[in-house]
């Protein structure tokens, strides 16, 4: 049996944290939005990008997609334990989405204080070319956290680097553990 | 034969009337009635000269255009007069002409040689102008015909017949034949120039009235009739009508240009004639006599002038016969005719055919001329008409001259059938040019219009066969272009060709005539002979050959290709025709097509043929200028001859025979023709950048013309294409499929369904095999609805469709749970059916509960060891569960999840509780939490309290001894140590055999040991019982046989253990004494009970009294004893007095023996001493001194005697004082005795004293009181006191 890693994807309602992993796992997308209640577990075997250190492996990802955090309803702290890596997902579209990353950020570190996470920019889609880059830019979580990885603008209707950031999660998280 | 010859003419001319109107076309009968009218005016007017001029000048351009023009004309059917007035208007013509374009098409194949091309051409070639004076030539042409006409039916039907041929071939030339056959009718019969034009001038006008009447007649009959004939007639009125006009046209134009040219050149002074020839001929149909006469008159003369023996011998054995003038412009006038003819026949010809023949008869035509009339003959024509315009002329002349020769090989094919008909044709020929539309002028002749009508059609299907077969569009387009170019070229060519042919013509005339009436044709051609020496080889030969044509053998088939050839125009539309029916002809038509064909194929060649010709043509011109002499003219028709002498043999073998030179070049020269012919690249390569051009304007000018054309060969084409290359037609129809199937959907559902239906399960069969789970993928989401949608539409399909399987399952389920429970029921009275009732009552529960759960195991499916925090498996293991494992880290990590959920969303906050078990069906998860980590154990079954017991021990274990490494578990599987998995596949075993089977021996062995502790005492108490029983009835039976008497009741014994009880009464104790002896006896060692009682009887009161009495006498009888006893039951009383105690004793013993005597009262017996009392005074204790001494001293005295007893002394008091002072004074009375006892001297201790105040016994209330006042002595027993 390989490594298993225990991933989850956290952020406000409604930002395609399902969407980024049916697209990852099952590779489809659908329009419809369906809110999740509680936690959803998804499995998938991810091999792990080759680097310096470590060449590349199979991790079973378990990932676990995790209800939306909602102005009545906050994140239940227990589902995040155990957790070595987090995908924190903001909707570009929605700004608050994008500040509430901060606190999604506390959150999970304050459980997992080894934890890696990566932010998705979800829905990039939705947004002219020209401002991608803007925004891209003024987000820089990966400067305030060491170990926020990168931040990614990403795309569950076209798939744009959905496939990265989960193949760049399990290697960090299978790296430097 | 000259007679003859009118007769003809006047036939021919007739069914030439209707002719004229046909090709007037489309306008016929008007054109017929105008043309009659106008004819003359405008032909004159018009004539031939404007444009002739611009031809001549623009040879090459015209060509082109010609050719461009014909083309659409072709194309677009216009008719001659809007075709004519502007070829450059072509696209407003074509407006104009589209509505009939389709029309003139439809007639252009099936009739196509007479309504479209020559109207077409005609118009292309010649100005309006032209064309009008082409009808109005026609008309009158006509006129003239029907004239002739009349005699001709008279004469010969037939004749009528091949005119009609010619017709059909030659629409114009029709017209002018008539001019010239009445002219040649005419000219033989008065004097060939002369009298033709006067017979024919006055010919005409009587045949228009006639003829113009039949033609409309005709026109209309054939206009409803499509038959052979009629077709034909319709054809020919249509389009003599139509085309005719423009032919003549055409013709006119032609000569005109020719004959300006001719004019200009040679006959400068004439040139005005012959402008007015070229008009008049085809103006005289007008008012052909005038016109015709003149300027046939005219144009013969002058090329008579130039070459007047030449032009009538080159021309015709007609200008043989007739005076060569006469006959020359005659000639000129047929050759016009004929070429205009050839032209509309060319352009009629639709079917190619009639073109090739046209081609051919001026080839061909030339020849038979040369071979008939000689090389100068034929050099003559060329010469003149090269003089002009020298070049073209000059190729005018040798494409004429070609077409002749090609005639000459038509005809020479045609004779067999035509034979008979080429002396009538001739005849006809003449007459014919009006014919041409009659060329239903078979209609005139029956058989003959038969043979015709047969042959028309036969020669358009065979050349229509040979084009079909070969190269079909392409050759009609080729056909077309060429046929035009040709009309065009050979318009020009024609023009000298005519004359040449025009020369035949009238010779073949004259044979015609000669044949028919011999007198004419041969008469002109001797004269002509004499006249000509070739003429005269020639006149030989058409004479035979009118014979032999009559004979319908073949050899009369190289005289008419004679005949023919002599007559350019009309003779090589009458070969034509003549050639269609040798086509039909068995013999001639191989050849025939081969020629046609060639011909159609030659053409172009032509065009390269005539460059040849036109370098020839040169040097003949120069000849023909120069000297025009009759060797040069020789020369020309030995060439002539020479090109056709390879087809006919005959002719050419009689005029090779004269010049073999020349005829080697011609056959050199016919030769490369042929070559090309053959090489139809050579011919088509030229044209083929005219081809697209012309497509280009044919379809930019008119697209439903081009897509008239093609329409019907799209199919072909497709299905053609398809076969040739199929990727690529699929690829470029692929992107219209799916659109046009979509439309159809669209538009017609059903029928789009009932094309697919039938093939629909095929399709997904074929699918299934292709890809297996496609159509399942497909069909699985909606199949879940449609069963749904069923079963509520109809549930009993379902149930039915799902009975077997389900009846099946449930059956076979319900069986295996009925025989688990019929095992069940089998062992309930074994040991566990007892114990499982036992544990049943225990439990509170039912047996069938019990029995349920024992036939459903526990069994441990799969045992995880998962992180608590991450929901991550450390360790698993799933025995039952090889074949279909669970998905271990998500059963996990759900599980942790719900645990997660349960803690934070469900318990209340502040207590620590944990979920603890998951059911779900007949299986559940035990969770069993510890720090950091967690056991879930999915147990199928219920979980007994010894799994569970085990499940926190084994996790007991794994915490104490692996509990850090499960803290800082990361995920890795290969990290734990496998001593974990092996503790919980041991806790997977454990819970498999938590439940041993026991055998009942044990529990079998202890019953029978119970058992026996419980038999054995019985046992012996009952044996112990019996013996006991044993004895005690030994001994009751000697207790009662010893003292059954005595007893009062039956003796009985008990023994229990070692006691004997004896029971029983008997009347005395020594029977009971004896009964334990007895018992004792017997029972030894036993302790004896002897419970028998003794029973005493009670005495008779009677006897006891009685012998009181006498015990009492007994004793009252001893001295001093006084008793007395008293009797009660049970008790006797004893009174009185004794003397001393022996006494006393002796009485009491008496009387204590005595039975029955229970209680013996003896106080009241005293001794006499004391027996007694001591009475008192009232009131007074004193003693009495008499009682004193009295009573005192014996009691005194017995004391004395008696000291041991003792007495009791009571005192008494009556009832009179108080009664404590009686107590006192009874008291004290007794003292007062015993103190008077003890004064004697008594021991006071032997005394007792008492008082009382009751009355002293035996003293009652009623005596005395003093009885009462007294004392009173007892003794006192020993024992009492």
């Amino acid at each position: 049996m390989a490594i298993a890693k225990k991933i989850c994807l956290v952020g406000d309602f409604s930002v395609g944290k399902t969407s980024l992993i049916r697209r990852f796992v099952d590779g489809q997308f659908s329009d419809e939005y369906l809110s999740t209640v509680g936690v959803k577990l998804s499995r998938k075997r991810v091999t792990t990008l080759a680097t310096d250190a470590q060449i590349s492996k199979e991790v079973e990802l378990l990932i676990w997609d995790i209800e939306g955090q909602t102005q009545f309803k906050a994140i239940a702290p227990s589902y995040l334990q155990g957790a070595k890596g987090a995908i924190i997902v903001a909707d570009v579209k929605r700004k608050e989405t994008i500040t509430h990353v901060q606190d999604h950020l506390d959150l999970f570190f304050k459980i997992n204080a080894k934890g890696w996470v990566i932010v998705a920019l979800n829905k990039i889609d939705l947004l002219p070319p020209d401002q991608q880059a803007d925004l891209i830019a003024r987000c820089t979580f990966e400067q305030q956290h060491r170990q926020v990885i990168a931040t990614y603008s990403t795309s569950a209707k076209t798939g744009e680097a959905v496939q990265t950031i989960f193949e760049s999660l399990a290697t960090v998280m299978l790296t430097d553990p | 034969m000259s007679s003859s010859k009118h007769p003809d003419s006047d036939r021919s001319t007739e069914p030439f009337s209707p002719l004229p109107d046909p090709w007037d076309g489309e306008n016929a009968l008007s054109n017929h009635t105008a043309d009659e009218s106008l004819p003359s005016d405008e032909s004159l007017d018009f004539p031939t000269p404007p444009p002739p001029e611009p031809e001549s000048d623009q040879e090459t351009q015209d060509l082109f255009k010609g050719l461009l023009i014909d083309l659409d004309e072709l194309l677009t059917h216009h008719d001659s007069r809007s075709l004519g007035r502007d070829p450059d208007d072509l696209e407003t013509i074509d407006d104009n002409a589209a509505a009939t374009l389709t029309q003139r098409i439809s007639k252009f194949e099936p009739i196509t040689p007479h309504s479209a091309p020559s109207p077409g051409f005609e118009g292309n070639g010649n100005s309006n102008g032209n064309n009008r004076h082409g009808t109005n030539g026609k008309s009158p042409e006509s006129t003239p015909s029907p004239t002739l006409n009349p005699p001709e039916l008279e004469e010969r039907g037939e004749s009528r017949d091949i005119m009609d041929f010619f017709v059909d071939s030659l629409d114009q030339p029709q017209e002018p034949t008539p001019e010239l056959e009445g002219f040649e009718p005419e000219l033989p019969q008065p004097e060939r120039r002369p009298e033709p034009s006067a017979a024919a001038s006055p010919v005409p006008p009587a045949a228009p009235s006639a003829p113009a009447p039949e033609l409309s007649i005709d026109l209309r009959a054939m206009l409803g009739l499509e038959d052979f004939n009629a077709p034909l007639q319709l054809d020919l009125t249509q389009t003599s009508t139509a085309e005719p006009l423009p032919d003549v046209d055409l013709d006119l134009d032609l000569e005109s240009l020719e004959l300006p040219e001719g004019m200009m050149t040679r006959s400068n002074p004439a040139s005005d004639l012959v402008a007015e020839l070229a008009d008049s001929t085809p103006m005289p149909a007008p008012e052909p006599e005038p016109s015709l006469p003149e300027p046939k008159v005219v144009t013969p003369p002058e090329r008579e002038a130039i070459a007047n023996s030449q032009y009538l011998t080159a021309q015709d054995f007609m200008a043989q016969d007739f005076t060569a003038q006469d006959l020359d412009p005659e000639d000129l006038g047929a050759q016009d005719f004929s070429t205009q003819d050839f032209s509309t026949e060319n352009v009629n010809t639709q079917d190619f055919n009639t073109i090739d023949f046209s081609e051919l008869p001026p080839v061909e035509a030339p020849e038979a001329t040369i071979a008939l009339d000689d090389l100068e003959l034929a050099s003559p024509e060329p010469v003149a008409t090269p003089e002009p315009t020298e070049t073209s002329p000059s190729r005018n002349q040798f494409e004429s001259d070609v077409e002749a020769a090609l005639n000459e090989f038509a005809a020479m094919i045609q004779p067999e059938i035509s034979p008979p008909a080429p002396t009538r044709k001739r005849a006809v020929i003449r007459k014919t040019p009006p014919p041409p539309p009659p060329r239903r002028p078979k209609p005139t002749s029956p058989e003959e219009a038969k043979a015709t009508s047969k042959n028309d059609p036969a020669l358009a299907d065979l050349f229509r066969r040979p084009v079909l077969e070969r190269d079909d569009p392409l050759r009609e387009l080729r056909d077309f272009l060429l046929d035009r170019p040709k009309p065009k070229a050979t318009t020009p060519s024609t023009a000298p060709s005519p004359e040449a042919d025009v020369m035949p013509f009238e010779p073949e005339d004259l044979f015609k005539s000669l044949g028919l009436g011999p007198e004419p044709t041969p008469e002109p051609t001797p004269e002509l002979t004499p006249e000509s020496t070739p003429e005269s080889t020639l006149e030989p030969t058409p004479e035979p050959t009118p014979e032999v044509t009559p004979e319908p053998t073949p050899e009369p088939a190289p005289e008419p290709t004679q005949e023919v050839t002599p007559e350019p125009i009309p003779e090589q539309e009458a070969t034509t025709l003549e050639d269609h029916p040798p086509t039909l002809s068995p013999e001639p038509p191989p050849v025939d097509v081969v020629e046609p064909i060639t011909v159609a194929e030659s053409p172009p060649p032509q065009t390269t043929a005539f460059s040849e010709l036109e370098a020839a043509a040169p040097e003949l011109v120069p000849a023909v200028d120069q000297t025009a002499s009759d060797a040069e003219r020789a020369l020309l028709a030995q060439l002539l001859t020479t090109l056709p002498s390879p087809s006919k043999p005959p002719t050419e073998l009689d005029l090779n025979g004269t010049e073999p030179e020349i005829l080697q070049q011609l056959i050199t020269k016919v030769q490369t023709l042929e070559q090309q012919i053959y090489e139809p690249t050579e011919v088509i390569n030229p044209l083929v950048p005219l081809m697209v051009q012309l497509l280009k304007m044919k379809v930019g000018t008119s697209q439903d013309m081009v897509r008239a054309m093609a329409t019907p060969i799209l199919e072909e084409m497709i299905t053609e294409r398809a076969r040739d290359n199929r990727p690529g037609m699929a690829m470029a129809i692929a992107d219209l499929v799916p659109l046009a199937i979509e439309q159809e959907i669209q538009k017609h559902p059903q029928r789009i369904a009932k094309a697919i239906g039938p093939e629909v399960a095929a399709a997904m069969q074929e699918q299934m095999l292709v890809e297996r789970d496609a159509i399942a993928k497909s069909l699985g989401p909606t199949i879940g609805r449609a069963i749904k949608n069923q079963i509520e539409l109809e549930r009993d399909s379902m149930v039915d469709a799902l009975y077997p399987v389900i009846g099946g399952t449930v059956n076979r389920y319900i069986g295996e749970a009925i025989n688990t429970i019929n095992t069940k029921v089998e062992t309930a009275f074994s040991v566990d059916g007892l114990t499982r009732k036992v544990r049943a009552r225990m439990q509170g529960v039912t047996e069938a509960e019990l029995i349920l759960q024992e036939s459903m195991p526990v069994t441990v499916q799969a045992i995880f060891l998962i992180q608590k925090t991450s929901g991550l498996v450390i360790a698993e293991i799933q025995p039952n569960r090889e074949q279909n494992p669970l998905e271990s880290n998500m059963v996990a990590g759900m599980l942790t999840a719900i645990r997660s959920f349960v803690n934070d969303c469900i318990a209340q906050s502040g207590t620590i509780s944990e979920l603890s078990e998951v059911e779900y069906g007949d299986a559940r998860i035990i969770l069993e939490v510890a720090g950091y980590c967690y056991l879930a154990v999915v147990v199928k079954g219920s979980a007994n309290a010894g799994l569970l017991k085990n499940i926190r021990r084994t996790l007991g274990q794994i915490i104490q001894n692996y509990g850090a490494l499960i803290e800082g578990f990361e995920g890795d599987s290969e990290t734990v140590p496998t001593a974990i998995t092996v503790l919980l596949e041991r806790l997977g075993e454990s819970a498999v055999t938590t439940r041993p089977e026991k055998s009942p021996k044990t529990l079998l062995f202890l019953v029978g040991v119970v058992a026996l502790l419980i038999f054995m005492p019985w046992l012996y108490f009952q044996v112990r019982g019996f013996f006991d029983q044993r004895l005690s009835t030994r001994i009751a039976a000697a207790l009662t046989t010893e003292l059954d008497d005595i007893a009062y009741s039956p003796l009985t014994s008990a023994v229990e253990g070692g006691r004997v009880r004896l029971e029983g009464r008997v009347p005395a104790e020594r029977f009971k004494d004896e009964a334990s002896t007895i018992a004792q006896g017997l029972a030894p060692g036993k302790t004896l009970d002897n419970q028998i009682h003794v029973v005493t009887t009670p005495p008779d009161p009677a006897a006891v009294a009685g012998m009181i009495q006498l015990v009492t006498g007994l004793l009252n009888r001893n001295p001093g004893v006084d008793i007395r006893a008293s009797y009660s039951p049970e008790r006797v009383i004893l009174t009185g007095s004794y003397r001393t105690t022996e006494d006393y004793e002796e009485i009491i013993q008496a009387f204590k023996t005595l039975p029955g005597i229970e209680n013996l009262i003896e106080q009241d017996l005293l001794p006499q001493a004391l027996a007694r009392r001591i009475y008192f005074e009232r009131d007074s204790a004193e003693l009495n001194a008499t009682e004193q001494m009295d009573k005192i001293i014996p009691i005194s005295q017995f004391l004395r005697d008696n000291p041991d007893i003792e007495v009791r002394i009571t005192g008494y008091v009556d009832a009179s004082g108080p009664m404590e002072q009686n107590q006192d004074l009874s008291l004290r009375r007794a003292d007062v005795v015993k103190e008077a006892i003890a004064a004697q001297g008594i021991d006071v201790n032997r005394m007792e004293v008492v008082g009382t105040v009751e009355r002293p016994p035996g003293v009652t209330d009623n005596e005395a009181a003093w009885l009462s006042r007294c004392v009173r002595f007892e003794l006192v027993s020993p024992e009492e006191s």
